[in-house]
């Protein structure tokens, strides 16, 4: 039944935010911590993220232009942790903070 | 301390008694859903949500203006133009809200006629309050622009977070004179209905914490302006980027062309990724300073906001977002509990910091910490997420029993609110609402005792 799936499908879309989310915490405290092991969790978090995306793309009954801006959506959070991070520390470098 | 800073604490003061009676409200709105017969032709279900959510809109309101007043002198270094105004106004605006409230609970109901839109209720939600009121409502936010911006031009100085703030208040101003409009076509009153209420909620009220928060941590962390301003142009270009035209996302089922189906969908399905910046934002900002700070419940509080931001109105949002999944979820629980979670996340966390940051200037405390503030932080967190996750499960099996299964009739909507989840989530929003009221109050008693009790481990060593 096609309803069912959609709702089973908000449920897969929020759990791919949520593991963006664990993405960039993790991607962050690794880096603060210089702890390589978090930083690979993040990623495997990001992992899981596009596994996820790729369960919305296979089995959910979104139509086509839906699917790509899911999949737009979740490459658009691989970078933001990394690109934010650098932009962070550039600009307090710039001013003298550590 | 400059008399916009006295009035500051004052905005703030009310603001946080305003909270209170959102809270109470809130539990009698919540009481209503497992005994229908509480207060029955006394003070109905509906009344009972207008204060709610109208007091909603207030505390914050009235927060970010303390915010501002705050600020300002220190900002321009020079005591605000108009302060006067602003001070007979803030009497003017408690006294508004009291007789509003007054409406409300005594009289409850008016005709459908110009009388009553202009001496009880407008009917349309969130902007209840009748036109006398909401005349009222203009008239402080004008004093409030005049102190701005008059401040700047007295100071002849201008700074790229007032300049944002400036700009911002232009919409701020203009959007709430939606608040007046009556149309008889329901469609039509909704679309333009919700120019005010998205734009405000995800549009100028974000630009509006934006610039709260950037002046909270440069008095906090001491931050730089630099990065703080950059951060500032970065956010308000993303979140207005996503967020204008994702206005669509409340036209999906009101009657408005089918374009908006595309529109809405696909501009609210990019909203999450600026907030996931400013999460990672926050954990740098949070590691660098190693969580030490001489105002520690400021600073968890303003870090609350990044992360209850990006769970409330990221993740629970896009739950809901795309159009084939907002048809069954849209109207349900399912949408209260992202409305509680968004609104906690992005605007209370941030306003509940701020009186944090405020309280430590006006106390003259050198460190502000203990074990109240926790308590308070824990309780009023865990009372939210329980409410927004009974939420969810009741809106889910809506979606699921009157929606999905049942068509949308009204059968249905009955079969949805007997269900067995349903039912048992509203009982577990209102044990979680208590957990939230039993944090309020603790927040409450830190907030008039912080600063002056003496902690524990200095009178040990005072002691010794």
């Amino acid at each position: 039944m096609i309803e069912l799936e959609l709702l089973k499908t908000a449920l897969l879309l929020g759990g791919l935010i949520l593991l963006g989310g664990c993405y960039g915490i993790l991607y962050g405290i690794g880096k603060l911590a210089n702890w390589r092991a978090l930083r690979l969790a993040g990623f495997a978090c990001y992992g899981l993220q596009c596994v996820i995306a790729l369960a919305v793309v296979g089995l959910s009954p979104l139509t086509t232009p839906w699917k790509l801006v899911v999949i737009i959506g979740t490459l658009g959070f691989f970078g933001i942790p990394p690109i934010t991070w650098r932009f962070v520390e550039l600009t307090h470098e710039a001013e003298g903070h550590t | 301390m400059y008399r916009s800073q006295q009035l500051a604490v004052k905005y703030l003061t009310a603001a946080i008694a305003l909270f209170g009676v959102m809270t109470i409200a809130g539990l009698m709105s919540a009481y209503y859903y497992i005994n229908p017969n509480f207060l029955f032709g006394l003070l109905d279900f509906n009344i009972a949500k207008i204060l709610h959510i109208d007091t909603l809109i207030i505390w914050l309101l009235m927060g970010f203006m303390g915010a501002i007043y705050w600020f300002l002198p220190e900002e321009f270094g020079i005591e605000i133009a108009g302060i006067r105004a602003a001070e007979v106004l803030f009497y003017v605006f408690c006294g508004v809200v009291a007789v509003v409230a007054a409406v409300f609970i005594f009289v409850q109901y008016g005709g459908s006629d110009a009388l009553g839109m202009w001496l009880v209720n407008q009917g349309r939600k969130y902007v209840e309050a009748p036109r006398w009121a909401a005349i009222g409502v203009v008239i402080v936010m004008l004093v409030f622009a005049y102190n701005v911006i008059g401040t700047a031009i007295r100071a002849k100085k201008m700074t790229g977070i007032m300049a944002v703030l400036i700009i911002d208040l232009v919409p701020l101003i203009i959007l709430y004179l939606n608040a007046f409009a009556a149309y008889r076509n329901m469609s039509e009153d909704l679309y333009w209905w919700w120019w005010l209420v998205h734009l405000w909620v995800e549009g100028t009220w974000e630009v509006l914490i934006g610039c709260i928060m950037a002046l909270a941590l440069m008095s906090l962390l001491g931050t730089s302006r630099r990065i703080v301003e950059t951060w500032l142009y970065i956010e308000v270009a993303l979140v207005m980027g996503t967020g204008i035209l994702g206005l669509g996302h409340h036209y999906f089922w009101i009657g408005t062309p089918q374009y908006w189906l595309a529109v809405g969908g696909f501009f609210s399905a990019f909203e999450p990724l600026p907030l996931l910046g400013m999460v990672v934002h926050a954990v740098y900002d949070a590691g660098t300073h190693r969580m030490k700070t001489t105002n520690r419940p400021a600073f968890f509080w303003i870090m609350a906001e990044a992360f209850g931001n990006f769970i409330g109105a990221g993740v629970w949002g896009f739950m809901i977002t795309l159009p084939q999944i907002n048809l069954y979820a849209h109207g349900t629980q399912w949408t209260v509990s992202h409305g509680h979670f968004a609104f906690w996340g992005a605007y209370a966390c941030g306003v509940i910091g701020v009186c944090y940051l405020v309280l430590g200037k006006v106390r003259g405390a050198a460190m502000l910490d203990g074990i109240a503030w926790r308590w308070a932080f824990a309780t009023l967190n865990i009372g939210l997420i329980g409410m927004a996750g009974a939420l969810l499960i009741s809106g889910f099996g809506q979606a699921f029993v009157e929606r999905a299964l049942g068509g949308s009739t009204l059968e249905a909507f009955i079969a949805g609110q007997e269900s067995p989840s349903f039912v048992a989530s509203m009982y577990a929003r209102f044990l979680f609402g208590l957990v939230f009221a039993g944090g309020y109050v603790l927040l409450i008693y830190d907030f008039v005792t912080l600063g002056r009790r003496v902690p524990a481990r200095v009178a040990q060593a005072v002691a010794s």
